[in-house]
C-alpha cells in the first residue's frame, strides 16, 4: 500500500512532460578538444627546445657543417698548393693582431748579435745562408729599436764562453716581403725580376751591379767559343737589389710545412670527416637493422648461429681488425672505403643487439599476431609494426655514431692506419701536426683538435637531447 | 658460480682460438715465402739469398698454411710464438714483448688506479649537491671531459710540459723516470674520471632517495656516512664492471698516447711489426694476440664480477 502511494507521490512530482530529450534525431559526438593534438614528432620537437644546451650544440653542429661547406669554397688558397716559401707560416687573423694572438708573429730566443736593420751594409755581400741567420728590426714587435734591444739582452754562458740572447717576437708575414740584395743572379733571371717589379732602386739610385764578369769577360777574349745566340754579358752575373716577395696575405689558421693554408685544409677535413662519419652511420645502422631483425624476428636455430657470430666478432678487439683489413685490402681498394669498412666492422654489432632486443620484444605482442592472422608477410611485420617501436633509438644511435667515428678516424690516422696522406680529413691533419712537432709548431695540431672536440661535445649534447626528446621513458644518465 | 666461471674460462678461450686462427690465416695470405725472405735478408746485408732462404725453409716459411698453422699452434703451447726478422732477428717475440708489456700496463694500470677514487668523489659531491652550483660545474666538465678524445688531452699537456717541469717525450728507457709517465696517464684519465663520475652521480641520485637511507639518517648517520656505507655499496653494482670496462677503453686509447708522446711500448711494437715495406709478421701475431687476450680477459671479468656483485645476475647461465 505504501509502495503504491510512494509511486503515485513520484508520478505527481516528477510529471513525464517535465522531461524533454536533448536528442532524438540527431546523433550525439564527442566534444572536439579544443586544443591542437601534437604528434610524435611535434612533441619531441617540443621537448627538444626545452633542452637548451641541446638546442646551442645544434646550432654549433650546423655552423660547423656551413663552414665546412663553404669555407673551402670561398677561401682563395688552394688547399693541395705546395708553396714551400711559406712553410709554417704562424696563424694570422687581421681582427686579433691588437690582441696580441693571432698576429703572425712568432718566438725566437736569438742572439742578439743577429739582430740588426734591412738596410746594413754587411748584408750586401752576405751568402744566403749566412744572411738566413739575422733578424730584422723592422721586423719585431716586442721591440722598436736595437737600443732597446741592447738593454734587454741577457747573457749565458756555454762551455765558458758567453753568449747574450734577447726573446723577440718576430713577423713572419711581414718579414717575406723584407728587401734583401741578390748575389749571383744571371743576366736571365736579373730580366725577369725586372718584368715581375720586384727589383727596387736602393739608396745609391743602383738596382744593379755587376758581380762577376769572370766568364763574360772571357768569352769577350775568345769570341770564337761564345755559344752561338749569346753575348759575353749574359755570362756575367749580377746583384740585385729586390724587394722580396709580397707581404703574404694573412693565413687565419697558418700553413702547415709545405706552406698550404690550414684554413681551408681543415674546413676540407671536417668535411671528410663529417661524411665518413655519416656514411658510417648510414651503413651501420642498415646493415645493424637487418642483422638483428632477422636474428631475433625468427630466433631459435638462426639466432643462435647469429648470435654466435656476432659474439666472436665483437670479441676482437678494434685495433685487430683495423690491422686485418689494412693488411689485407691496402692497395686493393681506396682508403675511403678501407677505413669506412673497418669502422662499420667495428661498430654496427651495437645496433644489431639493439634492434634485436626490440624485436624479442614486440614479435609476440597481440598487434602483431593480429597483423599476421590477416596475412601479412615478414617484411611487412617487421618493417611496418615492430621496428618503427625503436625508431627513436635508431635515430638516436645514428647520430651518436657519427662523432665516434669521427673520434676512430683520428685515432687510426695517429696510429698510420688511417686515409692515405693525400685524403684530407681531421686525423690525417692532427697526425701531420704530430709529425711536424707538437711542441714546437703547436698551432698546427691545436686547431684541429679544438674542432674535433667541439665536434664531438656537441654531437654528445645534441644526440643526448634527441634521445630523451625522442623516448619520454629513456632518461639520460645525466637527468 | 665456480660451474659458470669454467664455464666463461672455456668459452673466452674458444673465442680467443678462433680469433687467432682467423689472424694467423688472414696474415699469411697477405704475405708469401718470397716476401718474408726477403724481409729476413734486409736485417743484415753480408746474408746470401741461399742463406735467407736456407733460414725461411728451416721455419718453415715455405710449407702450405695449414702445415703452418699447426705447428705454429704447436709452438705457442711451448711459448715459441716464431721469430722476428725485423725488430730483433732471430728472437722469440713473446720475449722481445715481455720487455715492451711493462710500459704499457703501467701505464694504463696506473691510469685505472688514479681515475677509480677521483670519479667516485667527484660523483658524490655532484649527487650530494644535486641541481647546486657544483653539481652543475660537475656536469659540464664532465661533457667535455667524456666527449674530448684522450689525444687532445696529450697534445694540450705536451705543450705545457715545460712549464710544468715534465718532458715533452718519453725518454729512452734507461732514463725514463716517473715524470715521463705523468702526461700520458694523465691524458688517459680524465675520460675514465668523467665517465665513473657521471655513473656514480646517476646511480646515487636514484639511492639517496630511498627508505633506507632515509633509515640510516635517522639512526643518527650525517649526510656522507649515509652515502659511502649505504648508498654507494648499493649502487656499486653496475660501477663495479663499468670500472673494469673502462679498462679496455684507457688500453686502446693509449696506443694513440704511445705513439704521440712516444713511449716505447707494446702498441709501437705492434705498429712497426705491420710496416708495409717490411711486415714482421710473427711479432705482429703476437702482439696482436696481446690485445686480444687483454680484451677478451677484461670482458671475462666483466661479466664475472657482475655475478659477483650481484648474485641476481649470471649471464650466460643456466637459469
Amino acid at each position: 500500500m505504501e509502495n503504491l502511494n510512494n509511486k503515485e507521490a513520484m508520478e505527481m512530482e516528477f510529471a513525464p512532460d517535465a522531461f524533454e530529450f536533448t536528442q532524438l534525431d540527431e546523433r550525439i559526438f564527442d566534444k572536439k578538444f579544443e586544443t591542437k593534438a601534437i604528434g610524435y614528432f611535434g612533441d619531441a620537437i617540443r621537448r627538444f627546445v626545452r633542452n637548451k644546451s641541446s638546442v646551442v650544440a645544434f646550432a654549433i653542429l650546423v655552423l660547423i657543417i656551413l663552414f665546412s661547406i663553404f669555407a673551402p669554397i670561398f677561401s682563395k688558397y688552394d688547399p693541395y698548393y705546395i708553396d714551400v716559401n711559406i712553410s709554417l707560416y704562424p696563424p694570422k687573423i687581421p681582427g686579433l693582431a691588437k690582441l696580441g694572438i693571432f698576429d703572425g708573429t712568432r718566438k725566437y730566443k736569438v742572439e742578439a748579435k743577429y739582430i740588426t736593420t734591412i738596410s746594413d751594409p754587411r748584408l750586401v755581400d752576405m751568402k744566403d745562408e749566412e744572411y738566413s741567420k739575422y733578424f730584422f728590426i723592422e721586423y719585431i714587435r716586442n721591440f722598436d729599436s736595437l737600443e732597446e734591444i741592447e738593454e734587454a739582452k741577457y747573457e749565458e754562458t756555454f762551455d765558458g764562453e758567453v753568449f747574450y740572447f734577447v726573446d723577440i717576437k718576430y713577423d713572419i708575414y711581414a718579414r717575406s716581403a723584407a728587401p734583401r740584395w741578390l748575389k749571383d743572379v744571371t743576366h736571365a733571371e736579373y730580366l725577369k725580376l725586372k718584368e715581375e717589379e720586384r727589383i727596387v732602386v736602393n739608396e745609391n739610385g743602383e738596382e744593379m751591379i755587376v758581380a762577376n764578369t769572370f766568364l763574360g769577360d772571357y768569352y769577350e777574349r775568345n769570341p770564337q767559343q761564345l755559344p752561338p745566340g749569346k753575348t759575353p754579358q749574359d755570362f756575367y752575373t749580377y746583384k740585385v737589389y729586390v724587394k722580396g716577395f709580397e707581404e703574404t696575405p694573412p693565413h687565419y689558421f697558418g700553413t702547415d710545412i709545405s706552406g698550404r693554408d690550414l684554413w681551408t685544409r681543415l674546413w676540407m677535413g671536417t668535411r671528410t670527416s663529417l661524411l665518413i662519419g655519416l656514411f658510417v652511420a648510414v651503413i651501420t645502422i642498415t646493415v645493424g637493422v637487418i642483422w638483428g631483425s632477422i636474428s631475433g624476428y625468427y630466433g631459435g636455430n638462426v639466432d643462435l648461429i647469429m648470435e654466435r657470430f656476432t659474439e666472436v666478432l665483437g670479441g676482437i678487439p678494434w685495433i685487430v681488425i683495423m690491422i686485418l683489413v689494412k693488411m689485407f685490402l691496402s692497395g686493393k681498394v681506396p682508403s675511403l672505403i678501407l677505413v669506412g669498412l673497418s669502422l662499420v666492422l667495428t661498430s654496427w654489432i651495437g645496433t644489431a643487439s639493439m634492434v634485436r632486443s626490440q624485436m624479442y620484444r614486440y614479435k609476440g605482442r597481440e598487434y602483431v599476431l593480429a597483423s599476421r592472422t590477416f596475412g601479412a608477410s615478414d617484411f611487412r611485420l617487421i618493417f611496418k609494426h615492430i621496428l618503427p617501436n625503436a625508431l627513436g633509438t635508431i635515430v638516436t644511435g645514428t647520430i651518436l655514431i657519427i662523432p665516434s667515428a669521427i673520434f676512430f678516424e683520428s685515432s687510426v690516422a695517429y696510429l698510420g692506419l688511417g686515409f692515405d696522406s693525400s685524403t684530407l680529413s681531421i686525423g690525417n691533419l692532427l697526425d701531420a701536426g704530430r709529425a711536424s712537432g707538437i711542441v714546437q709548431h703547436p698551432y698546427l695540431t691545436i686547431f684541429p683538435s679544438v674542432i674535433i672536440s667541439i665536434l664531438m661535445i656537441s654531437f654528445n649534447l645534441f644526440g643526448n637531447g634527441l634521445r630523451d626528446a625522442l623516448n619520454p621513458s629513456l632518461r639520460g644518465a645525466e637527468e | 658460480m665456480i660451474r659458470y666461471t669454467l664455464k666463461r674460462i672455456v668459452l673466452m678461450f674458444v673465442t680467443l682460438f678462433i680469433i687467432l686462427t682467423l689472424c694467423y690465416i688472414l696474415i699469411q695470405l697477405t704475405t708469401s715465402f718470397e716476401k718474408r725472405v726477403t724481409v729476413y735478408r734486409m736485417s743484415d746485408p753480408k746474408l746470401t739469398q741461399e742463406d735467407a732462404e736456407a733460414y725461411g725453409r728451416a721455419h718453415g716459411w715455405d710449407d702450405p698454411i695449414p702445415v703452418k698453422y699447426f705447428n705454429w699452434l704447436k709452438g705457442i703451447i711451448k711459448g715459441d710464438w716464431g721469430v722476428s726478422v725485423v725488430k730483433e732477428v732471430g728472437q722469440n717475440p713473446w720475449v722481445i714483448l715481455t720487455r715492451f708489456i711493462p710500459f704499457t700496463m703501467s701505464i694504463n694500470i696506473w691510469s685505472l688506479i688514479i681515475s677509480v677514487p677521483l670519479g667516485f668523489l667527484f660523483g658524490i659531491i655532484a649527487a650530494l649537491r644535486k641541481n647546486k652550483l657544483l653539481d652543475y660545474l660537475i656536469s659540464f666538465f664532465v661533457i667535455i671531459f667524456i666527449s674530448v678524445p684522450s689525444f687532445v688531452f696529450v697534445t694540450f699537456l705536451m705543450i705545457n710540459a715545460t712549464s710544468m717541469g715534465l718532458p715533452i717525450q718519453f725518454r729512452a728507457a734507461d732514463q725514463a723516470n716517473w715524470k715521463d709517465y705523468v702526461i700520458p696517464i694523465m691524458a688517459l684519465s680524465f675520460g675514465p674520471i668523467a665517465t665513473l663520475t657521471r655513473y656514480t652521480r646517476a646511480e646515487l641520485t636514484e639511492v639517496l632517495t630511498s627508505e633506507y637511507l632515509l633509515l640510516a639518517r635517522t639512526k643518527g648517520l650525517n649526510k656522507f656516512q649515509a652515502t659511502v656505507r649505504h648508498a654507494l655499496r648499493n649502487s656499486m653494482v653496475p660501477l663495479i664492471p663499468l670500472i673494469i670496462g673502462n679498462f679496455i677503453s684507457i688500453m686502446f686509447g693509449s696506443l694513440v698516447i704511445e705513439r704521440i708522446y712516444g713511449v716505447k711500448g707494446v702498441g709501437g711494437i705492434l705498429l712497426e711489426a705491420i710496416s708495409e715495406t717490411n711486415p714482421d709478421h710473427d711479432l705482429a701475431m703476437a702482439a696482436l694476440a696481446f690485445y686480444t687476450i687483454i680484451g677478451l680477459a677484461t670482458t671475462l671479468v666483466v661479466d664475472l664480477s657482475y655475478g659477483i656483485v650481484d648474485p641476481r645476475i649470471r649471464m650466460g647461465a643456466r637459469k
